[in-house]
Parts: structure tokens; C-alpha cells; sequence
């Protein structure tokens, strides 16, 4: 059987929709938008804020343990939350598909590219010849290859953006009237996510599609969206047209929203700093290379950075920043080349260094939910860090307090264990237990890419202010161009290993001399730049 | 500010389990055989060798559920043949867990060469079965109870030593210990202050398992003579003595079986309600 006439232009609308949870909790609460034909609504909120679960509830599914309480989700004039289990089977993937947030784990890694691509069709009764020849049809509409070779590659033989490419494809698969899409490019590297931006933008327009984009980045949401609606707390708190939205948003959390969020044409310069006033570096590296087995991963890196500076190292996924850092606090011990302290030459591994080297060089983990031992009350983690560079606990729970509040927590959370603390608290947890050592040099890396624009808006002041009162010089590394320009005073941009290009973040970020810099630039969506030219100049 | 409360945690955990009704249960049923095991040699009526009557009597007011191939009393016996293998169980499989944490960990955490070696010696240990391992150790050295329990737990070590060393492996590799190794923390205070503590929920129900486990090995070993020997009382060894009465008075068999199930079926009931309330699904 093959699909009658292509479904076009059909209207999602969802009404007074309402999830909640076994015990009765809400989770969403009377969300309500329309989409129309061709239009990308996106969903925008902080982690927790329901936003998944609504995208969901649009193919009528919600995680175990909730349930969808109250409302009506129609495509046409087709009642979604009414199908019976079998009609729903024939609703997904033909009146609504999903596009998952991570590619890597939404495709199984046994099957063939082409015979995942034509299950859906076959799922719908499809023969495999038409099938076949829709995928390669579709394939073509996203700018894959089409050929044999690469039809039955396995998909760890693509990479990432195509495989997040391939998603949409097998979404696009037979023609949905409406596309829900949940975060497809947060993993992907910014010249990739530019090019599935441009994608899904394309699709919609040319068949109509009426799609719900899930989103916590602004610049995406600024370069896609034609309306925009804002959730918090399972509410939806805003709903405008993109332009407006970013002009003059009317809700209070969307302000505080468009506030916190980077963008790395808007520069907030540094005042009071004298560059290079103190004459020796506290932290020198030179010729530092450094590799896993036998791959090199690092060559020849220098540079320095002196107290109260703040130097960036900004590179994709698998540049080699992640490793630098490590071969600098003394994790990574396949390295050569010269890491210097204040003078003094240190041992590639941590332990072989010197209890004061240990002490005032500290590192901050990626992830605030694996740096925290969770059987350990915040007190005790911190106060484990004063024991052992204090070498006794003699004021022990002073100095807790203390580091406690120059991060901006209560002195009473000292009690609690992580998991009853946000993301954002336990990373200034981490932070805490950093400064308790009384370091010289904070090695942050990625420290805010786990984290809500708010709450890495807040961090970031929080380092501002640390490296302006304490003097601490800082090595700061990202992905995120954007983080980088209120923050840095000078950048250091990796490329495969290599130092790409380095100096003052304004000279780097408007007169990028590198060609990987300059396409990194280019591809790092910028809000102010993109409405600007989208809908004019901003006020 | 506060001391900080490490008793909190382990409070916390109790609580959790004590409001399970499976965990009551299940610690009900095993607190009422231990007792029986301990007790119940106070309350025998009569002394583990005395003869009372024919064997393979039936029951009578002198001896409730008859006699056994000697003429002893069986519920005497059954009252004073609890303990050894009680003890000896619990003590194998605690035995096991610790040292096979210990391996564990050690192998995990120090990796390279030694985890291999380990795992190596490991194999080799599991391919002999358990019962074929244990009763070559005992012909050879003699039936000590001590012995035994030794033995049963190096039975059970290669085990104990890869559910430690894989729920370590998780840890370890967790930046907290990253962030230990980093400033400095001596290896024997990251293994027992960030290591240790992640792992004893898996490690506890671990124990619950071998201890079901031990139960029927040490169980099947004095039924199979390798045990404790009469004239002593033994659940396992009762079984043996009486079978060839089996269809006179059945009590001399069936009462030990029936302990032995009772004991392992409680300790099992008790391991299974612990596991799910401390969610060890997901450590797993």
C-alpha cells in the first residue's frame, strides 16, 4: 500500500494540556499553542522546566511514571490523545515525527543506515522498493550521499552531524504534517549545527511542516524561530512572534532569559586590569605536547598567564583543550614540554608534585553531578580539601563557612548531600572546594556547559569576581565562543592539537587573523547580530 | 556550623528499610531461625546423644517428632543442630565479600597488570565447580568447621571479587576520585572515604546473596559427611542419618529440610526486599 496524497498543511494545536506525575504532581500544567503549516515554534525553558515532556506529549507519549491528566492535542483534525494504541502506530511517524536529542544513542549501532531508514515506511505497509526509493529521495533533500556505499554503512561509520541529519531524514521519511524536534543540535559542533539549522529550516518551508523546536540556547532559537514561547516551572509564561520576543520580551523570566544568555557580539569591556603589570607568569607552558598511546593529541602549545588574567582555550570537540588542561593539573601524564608554577617546574603527575604546587593550581570539573562524591555531605567534601592542604583540621568549619560564602551559598547547606542541591550549587560547591585550597591558578573546564543560561550567567560573575578580588589567574576552557568575551582577557584557540591563534579576546574575536577561527566565528550564532538582521536593527 | 553528620546517611538508609514491609518480613523470618538455631539448645529437652526410644520411633509425648536411626530425639536435634550451620554460613559468605571487596577494588583502582592478574586467577578458580573445589580442599586437610568455612569462601571469592571489582570500576572512574587522585588524598583514604562508601549497597546485597548460597553448600557438605560429624547434631547431617527412615518416620528427615528451606528462604526473602528498596537495580 502506498501513502495516499501527501498530508500539507496541517495545524498542530494543543490545548490546556496537563502531565502529571504517579504521586500527583504536575509536571505541565495547562500548556496551550497553536503551530501553523510551516511555522517553527520553539519551546524554550531551563532543564526541568517540562519542556520534553510537552514536545512528547505532541505523539502522545510521556515518560513512565507520568501521565497526560486533562487537554487536546489536534494535527488537522485529528485528535491525538484519543487514538487507540494501534491507530496511534499509524499516527506516528505519518501525521507526527520525532527528531531525538542525541544521534549516537537514538540509532542502534547493528543495523544498516538504509534499513533503519525504511523501517518507519515499512512499519506503514510500505514495500521495500518504494521505501528504498524514498530514502534516497529524502537523502538527497538533506544533502547526503546517496550511493550504495554509504546506504549501508553502520552508523558509527558517519559522523555526528550526519548522523543528526540522517534523524531528520528518517523523520522526514513519509511527509508528517508536524515535526518535533528535541534539542537535535546540542551536541554538535557550531559549523554543523549551522548547517542542520539551515535543514530544518528549508524542510519546514518547503512542505509545510508545521515544527516544534525544544531548545535552551537563544542564539538557535534567535536564527530559527517564527514564534517563540517560554516555559517555566511546567507553565508557559510567553508566547510571541520571534522578532518581538527578541526586541522586548514581556515577561519578566524572558528578560532575565535574554540577559543571561552569551553572545559574542556584545562585548562588556574589562576595566582596572593592567596587563602583564606583574612581570613573572604564575603559569608558564611551553612546548607542551601530549598523546594518548601512540596518537599525538597536543603539539607544541605555550603560553602564559599571570594573576588576575583570565585566559580562554576555545576549541570543538576533539581539539585537544580537554587534554591540555588535564596535562596541566597533572591528570594526563603522557606529556611533554615545560608546565611552570610561579617559577618551579612541575611533574607531570599530580601526586609527584609538591603539596604547595597541589594546593595552589585547582581544577573544576566538567560536570557538577560526578565531581561530588553523593554520599558526602557538602561540608564534608569541602572540609576534606582543607584537611589535606591545611594538613589538620584546625579551623576546619571556618573555613568551610567562609569558602561557602565567597560562593554565594548559605553557610547551613554545608549539611547537605548533592543530590539535594541544584546544578548550579553543587558547581559552586566545586568551586568552594577549589578556593578552600587557597589556589593561585583555577583550571575551569566547561565548567557552565552543564548548566541553564542563568545559572552559567551567575557562575560567570562568579569567576569574574573572584579573578578581580582575589587576583586568581584562570585558564577557562570552552567550546562556547559566546562564554569566552566577558570573561577572557586573552584567547587561546586550539585546533587539532595546534595552537591556532592567541591573543587579547577583542583582537581574536573581531579580527580573527586564522582561517579556523575565523570559520568558528562565523558559524557561533550571535543573538544581537542575527535579529539584527532579521528583523532590523535592535532597540 | 555543623559537624558534618555521617551518621545521617546510614540513618537515612535504615529508615528507608525498616518501612518496608518485605524488609520486616524478611527479618522476622530470618531473626526467628537464627533464634531457633541459638536459643534452642536451652530449651532441648533432651541432651544431643541421649537415646529415648526405638529408632525410627513415632511421635510421642516423649519425643514430639519421634526418634531417629539411633533412637535420639529429632526435635532435641533439630534444636541443637542449627548453629554450626548458621555460623558457618554467615562467616563464609562474610568472608567472601570482604576480602573479594578488597580484591576488588584493589584490582579496579590500581588496574593495568594487577586487574588482569586477578581476573586471570579468577577464571582459573571458577572453573572448578564450587562442590568439586571444596570437598578435594577437605578430603585432603580434614573437616575442620573452620576449615570449611575458609574453604567455601574462597569458593565464593572469584564472585565476590568481580561484582566489587565492576562496582568500583564505576566509581573510580567518577570525577570525584579524579579530583582526590588530583590534590593529593593518600590511595588508602580514597578507597575508604570515596570509594568504599559508593559501593556498600551492592556489597551488602552481595553478602545476602552468598550467605543464601553458602547456606545450601554448607547444608549439602554435612549431608554429604564432609560436615560436622555425628555424634553432633547437624540439619545437614540429620538428613543424611535419617533417610533410610524416611517412609517409617519422616520427621527425622523432613524437619532438617525444612529448617534448612525456612533459613534460606528467609535470608533470600530479606536480600530481595533489601535490594529493591535501596534501588540496586540501578547500581547495578
Amino acid at each position: 500500500m502506498a501513502d495516499p496524497a501527501p498530508i500539507q498543511g496541517r495545524r498542530a494545536a494543543v490545548r490546556d494540556l496537563s502531565v502529571t506525575l504517579k504521586g500527583g504532581r504536575e509536571i505541565v500544567s495547562d500548556v496551550g499553542f497553536e503551530i501553523a503549516p510551516g511555522e517553527i515554534l520553539c519551546l524554550i525553558g531551563e532543564s526541568g522546566s517540562g519542556k520534553t515532556t510537552v514536545s512528547t506529549a505532541l505523539l502522545a507519549h510521556v515518560r513512565a511514571g507520568a501521565r497526560i491528566a486533562s487537554g487536546q492535542i489536534s494535527i488537522g483534525d485529528v485528535d491525538v490523545l484519543s487514538q487507540t494504541p494501534r491507530s496511534l502506530l499509524s499516527l506516528r511517524g505519518k501525521t507526527v515525527a520525532y527528531v531525538a536529542q542525541d544521534p549516537t544513542s537514538a540509532f542502534n549501532p547493528a543495523i544498516r543506515i538504509l534499513d533503519q531508514m525504511i523501517e518507519v515506511a515499512l512499519c506503514h505497509g510500505w514495500d521495500r522498493k518504494t521505501a528504498r526509493t524514498r530514502a534516497i529521495e529524502i537523502l538527497a533533500e538533506v544533502s547526503l550521499p546517496t550511493h550504495d556505499d554509504f546506504l549501508c554503512r553502520f552508523p558509527h561509520q558517519v559522523s555526528g552531524g550526519q548522523l543528526q541529519r540522517l534523524g531528520i531524514a528518517i523523520a522526514m521519511m513519509l511527509e508528517p504534517a508536524v515535526l518535533v524536534l528535541d534539542e537535535p543540535t546540542t551536541g554538535l559542533d557550531v559549523a554543523t549545527q549551522a548547517i542542520v539549522l539551515k535543514l530544518v529550516r528549508q524542510l519546514c518551508t518547503d512542505h509545510g511542516i508545521a515544527a516544534l523546536y525544544v531548545t535552551h540556547d537563544l542564539a538557535v532559537v534567535a536564527a530559527i524561530a517564527d514564534r517563540v514561547a517560554v516555559m517555566r516551572n511546567g507553565r508557559i509564561v510567553e508566547t510571541d512572534a520571534a522578532g518581538p520576543f527578541f526586541k522586548a520580551p514581556s515577561h519578566d523570566y524572558s528578560r532575565e532569559l535574554l540577559q543571561a544568555a552569551p553572545d559574542p557580539a556584545l562585548a562588556r569591556p574589562r576595566t582596572g586590569m593592567a596587563l602583564g603589570a606583574s612581570a613573572q607568569p604564575i603559569l608558564r607552558v611551553a612546548g607542551l605536547a601530549a598523546r594518548y598511546g601512540l596518537a599525538p593529541v597536543l603539539n607544541e602549545v605555550s603560553f602564559e598567564v599571570h594573576a588576575g588574567e583570565c585566559l580562554a582555550i576555545v576549541g570543538e570537540s576533539g581539539s585537544g583543550k580537554t587534554t591540555l588542561s588535564k596535562c596541566i593539573v597533572g591528570q594526563h601524564t603522557q606529556q611533554n614540554g615545560l608546565v611552570e608554577l610561579d617559577g618551579v617546574a612541575l611533574h607531570a603527575r599530580s601526586r609527584n608534585r609538591s603539596l604547595k604546587a597541589r594546593r595552589e593550581l585547582q581544577y573544576i570539573f566538567q560536570s557538577p553531578f560526578s565531581a561530588l562524591n553523593p554520599r558526602k555531605t557538602v561540608g564534608e567534601s569541602i572540609g576534606m580539601a582543607h584537611n589535606l592542604v591545611a594538613g589538620s583540621k584546625k579551623n576546619r568549619s571556618q573555613a568551610v563557612v567562609e569558602a561557602l560564602t565567597k560562593v554565594g551559598l548559605r553557610a547551613d547547606q554545608a549539611t547537605l548531600r548533592p543530590d539535594r542541591l541544584s546544578g548550579g550549587e553543587r558547581q559552586r560547591v566545586c568551586i568552594a572546594r577549589a578556593l578552600i585550597c587557597k589556589p593561585k591558578v583555577l583550571v575551569c573546564d566547561e565548567i557552565t556547559s552543564a548548566l541553564d543560561v542563568v545559572v552559567q550567567e551567575a557562575i560567570l560573575d562568579l569567576l569574574v569576581r573572584l579573578r578581580d578580588e582575589e587576583g586568581l589567574a584562570m585558564l577557562f576552557v570552552t567550546h562556547n565562543l559566546a562564554v569566552v568575551r566577558n570573561l577572557a582577557d586573552r584567547v587561546l584557540v586550539l585546533d587539532k592539537g595546534k595552537t591556532a591563534e592567541i591573543g587579547a579576546t577583542e583582537d581574536v574575536l573581531t579580527r580573527p587573523q586564522h582561517p579556523y577561527t575565523q570559520s568558528l566565528l562565523a558559524n557561533t550564532l550571535s543573538i544581537s547580530t542575527i535579529s539584527g538582521q532579521r528583523w532590523g536593527s535592535t532597540s | 556550623m555543623s559537624a558534618p553528620v555521617p551518621q545521617a546517611i546510614e540513618d537515612g538508609r535504615a529508615r528507608r528499610l525498616l518501612a518496608s514491609w518485605r524488609v520486616r518480613r524478611g527479618l522476622a523470618a530470618t531473626a526467628a531461625v537464627v533464634a531457633i538455631a541459638y536459643l534452642g539448645p536451652l530449651l532441648a529437652p533432651h541432651g544431643v546423644s541421649d537415646i529415648v526410644g526405638v529408632p525410627f520411633d513415632v511421635a510421642s509425648r516423649q519425643a514430639w517428632f519421634g526418634t531417629d536411626y539411633l533412637g535420639q530425639d529429632v526435635f532435641s536435634r533439630i534444636l541443637l543442630g542449627g548453629r554450626s550451620v548458621v555460623w558457618m554460613s554467615v562467616l563464609a559468605s562474610l568472608l567472601a565479600t570482604v576480602c573479594g571487596a578488597a580484591l576488588g577494588i584493589f584490582a579496579a583502582y590500581v588496574g593495568g597488570i594487577v586487574d588482569l592478574a586477578v581476573g586471570w586467577l579468577n577464571d582459573v578458580l571458577l572453573a572448578f565447580p564450587l562442590i568439586v573445589l571444596v570437598i578435594l580442599f577437605l578430603s585432603m586437610l580434614g573437616h575442620d568447621p573452620s576449615l570449611i568455612v575458609i574453604v567455601v569462601a574462597i569458593g565464593w571469592l572469584p564472585t565476590a571479587t568481580r561484582l566489587s571489582r565492576s562496582v568500583a570500576l564505576a566509581s573510580i572512574h567518577q570525577e570525584y576520585v579524579a579530583w582526590a587522585e588530583l590534590v593529593g588524598m593518600p590511595r588508602y583514604k580514597i578507597v575508604f572515604l570515596e570509594i568504599l562508601p559508593n559501593i556498600t549497597t551492592p556489597l551488602i546485597v552481595q553478602f545476602g546473596a552468598l550467605l543464601t548460597w553458602s547456606i545450601g553448600v554448607i547444608a549439602g557438605l554435612s549431608f554429604l559427611g564432609f560436615g560436622i560429624q555425628p555424634p553432633n547434631a547437624d540439619w545437614g547431617l540429620m538428613v543424611n542419618e535419617n533417610r533410610s527412615g524416611l517412609m517409617i518416620a519422616p520427621w527425622g528427615t523432613v524437619a532438617p529440610i525444612v529448617m534448612i528451606a525456612m533459613f534460606a528462604l528467609a535470608v533470600n526473602s530479606l536480600t530481595d526486599a533489601v535490594s529493591d528498596v535501596l534501588g540496586i537495580g540501578e547500581t547495578l
